[in-house]
Parts: C-alpha cells; structure tokens; sequence
C-alpha cells in the first residue's frame, strides 16, 4: 500500500513482519487443513448435491457471462463503446463516502432520536435516499402478476395521452410563472363551479369545470421547485398540490351534492356525498402511505376517469336541466360512481403494496434466521411505486475493529519520526 | 555393491496431480466431473470421457510418478492445487477461508463446461465473481483486509473525533468503491507472490484458474487499464485519508512551536 507517513517500525528502528503488512491471521490453512480439505474423493451426497447446485445457479452464471461479455453471441450485446468513459469509479467515491455517511446518521436519527416527529421525518427522508439510489438497479424481486403488468402499461398510456396534451415547455418562461399560480386557480375554478352547482347554475357550473380540466391538461404545470423561502417556510408545494387537486375534485361533487338536495333528489345528494368523502379518504391514504415508506404516486387512469367523469356527468345535467338539478338525468350519478371505484382502486393499490412488503419482510426474517442477514432496508422498485422497508437491528457492524483485541491498545501511535 | 541411482527419465517424473496438467483442459474437466454428470449426461460423453482417461493413463505413465489414487481423483487434485489453493489466498476471506465453496465452484465449472462447452476458466471465474459481489461477503472480506497495519497507524496527538471520523471514511471507502473486490484482490497477490510463481510453470501456466485483476476487469465490464487506474487512485484516496489524519499532528507541532 503506498500510504505516505503510514510505517510502522520496531523500537530498535528494524522493520517488523507488521510493518510490511504480514498479518499473523493469513487465510492460509495449516498443512493438516491442506491435507483435509484437498480431499479429492467424492461420495453420493457430495454427487447430489452438485448435481442440485448445478441446476440452480445455472441460469444465473449464464447471465454473468453473458453481462461480461465471455458469451459469443452476447458479446455484441454486453459491449458498450463508451463504458469506460462514463464509468469514472473514484469521481463517485466521494459521493458514495458522504451519502453512507449521511445514510448511517438517518438510520440513527429514525432509530434513536427522542422527538417522534424527527424520527418520522428522518424515516422520510431515508426512504426517499434510498429510492434514488436503488432507481434504476434491477432488484432481485419476483415479477408482478399479469394484470398489474397490465394496469401499468394502460397508466403509462393515459400519461403519454396527457403528455401530448401539454403546450407547456417545462423550461418556458411562461410555465415558471404559471406553476406557483395554477393550482390556486385551479382549486378557484372549481371551487366557483362548486358554489354554482349548488346554486342551481349547472350550465355555468359545466363551462366553469370544463375550463378547469381542460386548463390542467393543457398547461400541465412543471415539477414545483423547493425554492429557500419555501424550505424556510416548511412550505411543500407537493402537497400543496395534491390538496388542491384532491379537494377540488372533492369540492365538485359535494356542490352537486348540495344542488341534488336542493332540487329534492336527497337519496342521490347522499350517495353524491358518500361518493366524495370516500374518494378523499381513499387518497389521504394513500398519501399517508408514504409516510410509512410506501411511495405510491397518483395514477394516471385515476386523474383521466375522474377529469372525464365529473366533467362528463355535470356537462350531461347541464344539457338535460338547465336549471337546476331536479330533473337531471341519471347520468349525474356515473361521476360519484366512478370516483367510488377508484377510491376502491386506490385502497386496493395500497394494500397490494403494503402486502408485498410484509411478504418481503418475512423472508427476510426468514433469511435472518438461518445467518445474521439483517437487512438494514429492503427497497423494491416496482414500476409504478417503491416498496421500501427499513429495518434495523442494530448498528451495521464496522469495519474497524469496535473493540480492541485484549492487551492491545485500540491506537497504535506511530513516532513522527518516522515518517 | 548395486547403488540405486535414478536413470534420467525417472528424475523427470513429478507427481500425478501435476503430471495431469499435460492434459487438455477440456479433458481434466471430464476426469474430474465426470461422476458429476446425471446417467443421461454420462451417457452422452461416455466417449469423451474414455478417450481422456486413455489419454491421462499415459500421460501418467510417462511423465508421473507411481499414483496412489484413480485418475478422477487426481484430477479433482490438480484443480484443489491449482485451481481452488491459489484462489483461497486471494478471495479466501470472501469465503471466510473456507475452501468447500471454491471447490464446489470448481466441480461446478467443469461440469457446465462438459455440459455446455463454456470454457472451464470462465464458468469458474463467474462463479467466484457471484460469490464475490454478495455484499455481505464483501463487508466481511473488507473487515479482514483493512487489517493490514499501516491502516492502523494512528499519530500520536490525533484526536478521538479525527481517528472516529477517519476510520469512519476508510470503512465508507472499503464498503462502497466499486473496484473492492479487484482491489483486495491484487493486495492479496502482492502479499503472496509465491502463489504466482507457482502457478508460472510451463505446465500449469495456461492452465490455472487464479482469478487475475485482467479477468476482474472484464467481469467489472472495463478494460483493465481502466481497473489499475481506478485502484491506483483509491490507494491515493487511503493515504489523502491519512494524510488528512497527520495533518492534526503537524498542526498540533506547529501550534507548539508557536507557543513556545
């Protein structure tokens, strides 16, 4: 090792075997253990269980290959031009160095801190860490099933859908602009359409909800930015976000709750109302689901069935009743309808991801068991959503030496001398 | 008086276990694995595999001294000498310097390659390689590596909270570079050159399955100039963490000076 001022010398100043780095533990085997261990004869049990072995790591060692390249006809493949260049190993040393540092003291702050507020928020902040750096790893973790494959590639079809909607450039002046106001404006379109449904106003109402949806879709406001004041503040526009939206939607039916009630139609008006509270139930919690470490974002099928359900049902009242809510047609009742569902959809998703943690915690209990693998977090990427379970048994056991073998010191000075 | 003095051709006689070496690669595989082999997999390389125990008798006929063991045994003896020994001093601390895995790994290689015809050497060097990145072999093979003493020498007027942050940084290096198993790798060949000269005989030369930083860099998919300047700059990153380290007593010196 070239460590500058690092030797270690005898008091007499002779080089000791320590200082050139022998170390008394060398994994060498005795010559009995040589002996012992070159056995070369095989009996049946050794023959089977190769023979097991064989089968189950056959798969796995072929895609090592394959991965290095040694395959022949996957060499094409595992080649790429600029590997190396973008593969500067120590550049992102200094990063990995701080992030685990940074990780370690999270770990400790969640586990050991006395405000049960800074324990909730260090498991936050861990799991989102956790998150990007596991973002993009393959992880070793069983495949959903066939229709969640499926629900997925619909969702991520409804988000191209509404991507190509969007007028906005995501780094256009104008969209810096809009971003901080447009989900108050939005929330005042359809707080507006609410006041006026339960007023009776339906045809406005319907012009005011249709300018809403269609303004979110076409402007689709950027990412908000964590800007100094905002984090100063504590203010997280996510959230302020998700509120909005949420609420909005919220708002909608509970104004058409109030115009049904007001034309008479009370059965309708409280299943309207049922309808809105489930579905902001639904999704606080599946919002509160994050704080627990599942990252579930909203799904894209969810937003286009509610957009076109409650614009679609006030837009039919309006074309049927032009004033008031009396005798609308049933149609009305398709928008609490349709957001009943995917309220149930939402709680459906939430325990679908809450199970396939607990099944993954099992195993990993399993697997801690039989060894000491603790898993200090076990993180799942699955598509649409991160599972991520952190659990920790104790401090992950240092590399370093935590106690000093007995009669040696746990420093060892070195003279300067002898540098 | 009858001296018994060895005629040339028995001087030249080496052990079986070595004499094997002579053989195909291909060949040493099937005497080693072939009972490895399912009834049906024996039954297709039967040929194969009686063509390399004729081959391997005279081998052994000729160039070996009297063997104590059938062929297969000696075989499975050449890969424990040259195959699985060499390796333990190099990744034995991934396997907690137990040899049972690599020679398990060993018969494994050679079956497949009977099986699949994957050259031997790189079935084994995957299989070590997938031993190797298992993150708790490797937090263990780190733990047993940092061990080398100069990692350990500490200045005498170091604080407790540098020597905790310091150590805490050689832990964070070990436990995160990239090229760790490469690195602890060539420190092991370095410590040990004589497992290398061993294995330089021209017999053996082609033949040994020593994991080298050439093949950990084709698994780490870089070339392996790439490998020895990544492990050559991390070394720097140990002794700038020592340095850093040093800079307390030299400033401790320098404040002393002042002083005085």
């Amino acid at each position: 090792m070239d460590l500058p001022h690092a030797t270690s010398a005898g008091r007499d100043g002779t080089e000791t075997a320590e200082s050139t780095g022998d170390q008394a533990d060398d994994p060498l085997p005795n010559a009995y253990a040589w002996r012992r261990q070159a056995d070369p004869r095989l009996d049946a049990r050794d023959v089977a269980r190769l023979q097991a072995a064989a089968g189950q790591s056959r798969e796995r060692i072929a895609q090592r290959l394959a991965a290095a390249g040694l395959v022949p006809e996957a060499r094409e493949a595992a080649r790429v031009p600029d590997l190396d260049a973008r593969r500067d190993l120590d550049a992102g040393l200094d990063v990995d160095v701080d992030t685990l540092q940074r990780i370690d003291e999270l770990h400790a702050r969640r586990m050991r801190s006395a405000s049960p507020r800074e324990r909730q928020h260090a498991t936050t902040v861990l799991a989102e860490a956790l998150h990007r750096i596991v973002d993009g790893y393959q992880v070793g973790d069983p495949p959903p099933s066939r229709l969640v494959r499926r629900l997925r590639s619909v969702d991520e079809r409804v988000r191209r859908a509404y991507a190509r909607l969007t007028v906005f450039d995501d780094h256009a002046p104008v969209a810096a602009r809009w971003e901080p106001v447009s989900r108050w404006v939005l929330l005042a379109l359809a707080a507006a359409g609410a006041i006026l449904l339960a007023g009776g106003y339906v045809v406005v109402a319907a012009i005011l909800i249709g300018t809403r949806v269609t303004l979110a879709a076409v402007t689709a406001p950027p990412a908000p930015s964590v800007s100094t004041w905002r984090r100063l503040i504590g203010y997280n526009p996510d959230w302020a976000s998700s509120v909005c939206s949420h609420g909005a939607d919220a708002l909608i039916l509970a104004g058409l709750a109030a115009g049904l009630h007001a034309s008479g139609r009370s059965a309708w008006a409280a299943l309207t109302m049922a309808a809105a509270l489930f579905g902001l139930l639904a999704t606080v919690s599946r919002i509160a689901a994050r704080e627990q470490g599942l990252r579930l974002p909203r799904l894209w099928i969810e937003r286009a069935a509610k957009d076109v359900a409650l614009t679609g049902a006030v837009v039919a009242a309006a074309v049927t009743a032009s004033r008031g809510l009396g005798s609308a047609s049933p149609l009305t009742l398709v928008a609490p309808g349709v957001v009943a569902a995917m309220g149930i959809v939402e709680l459906t998703r939430t325990a679908y991801y809450a199970r396939r943690r607990r099944r993954l915690l099992s195993r990993a209990a399993a697997s801690g068991g039989t060894g000491d693998l603790v898993p200090n977090a076990i993180v799942v990427t699955t598509g649409d959503a991160i599972v991520v379970n952190l659990r920790r048994s104790g401090s992950r056991p240092g590399i370093f030496p935590d106690q000093p073998p007995a009669g040696r010191p746990r420093l060892r000075a070195v003279p300067a001398s002898s540098e | 008086m009858a001296v018994d003095t060895p005629t040339r051709r028995q001087t030249e006689r080496v052990a079986p276990e070595l004499a094997v070496a002579k053989l195909d690669l291909r060949d040493i595989a099937l005497l080693a694995a072939y009972e490895v082999l399912t009834e049906a997999e024996q039954h297709a390389h039967r040929v194969q595999y009686r063509r390399a125990l004729a081959s391997g008798q005279r081998i052994v006929d000729e160039h070996a001294t009297a063997p104590d063991r059938p062929l297969p045994e000696v075989a499975r003896l050449f890969f424990s000498f040259t195959w699985v020994f060499p390796n333990l001093g190099l990744a034995g601390p991934f396997f907690a310097g137990d040899t049972g895995l690599l020679k398990d790994a060993v018969l494994l290689a050679a079956r497949e390659a009977i099986v699949s015809g994957v050259p031997v050497r790189q079935d084994f060097h995957a299989r070590l390689w997938d031993h190797i990145c298992d993150p708790d072999r490797r937090a263990e093979a780190a733990r047993f590596y940092v061990r080398h003493k100069p990692l350990h020498s500490f200045p005498p007027s170091a604080e407790r909270e540098a020597i905790e942050r310091y150590c805490g940084r050689i832990d964070a290096l070990m436990a995160t570079a990239e090229c760790m198993p490469a690195l602890l790798a060539t420190w092991a060949i370095e410590r040990n050159p004589d497992r290398l000269r061993d294995l330089s005989r021209n017999d053996v030369k082609d033949k040994h399955g020593l994991f080298e930083q050439r093949h950990m860099a084709t698994f780490l998919g870089m070339t392996p100039n790439t490998l020895t300047q990544s492990l050559r700059r991390l070394r720097l990153r140990f002794g700038e963490e020592m340095r850093l380290l040093w800079q307390v007593e030299k400033t401790d010196d320098y404040d002393g000076e002042q002083e005085s």
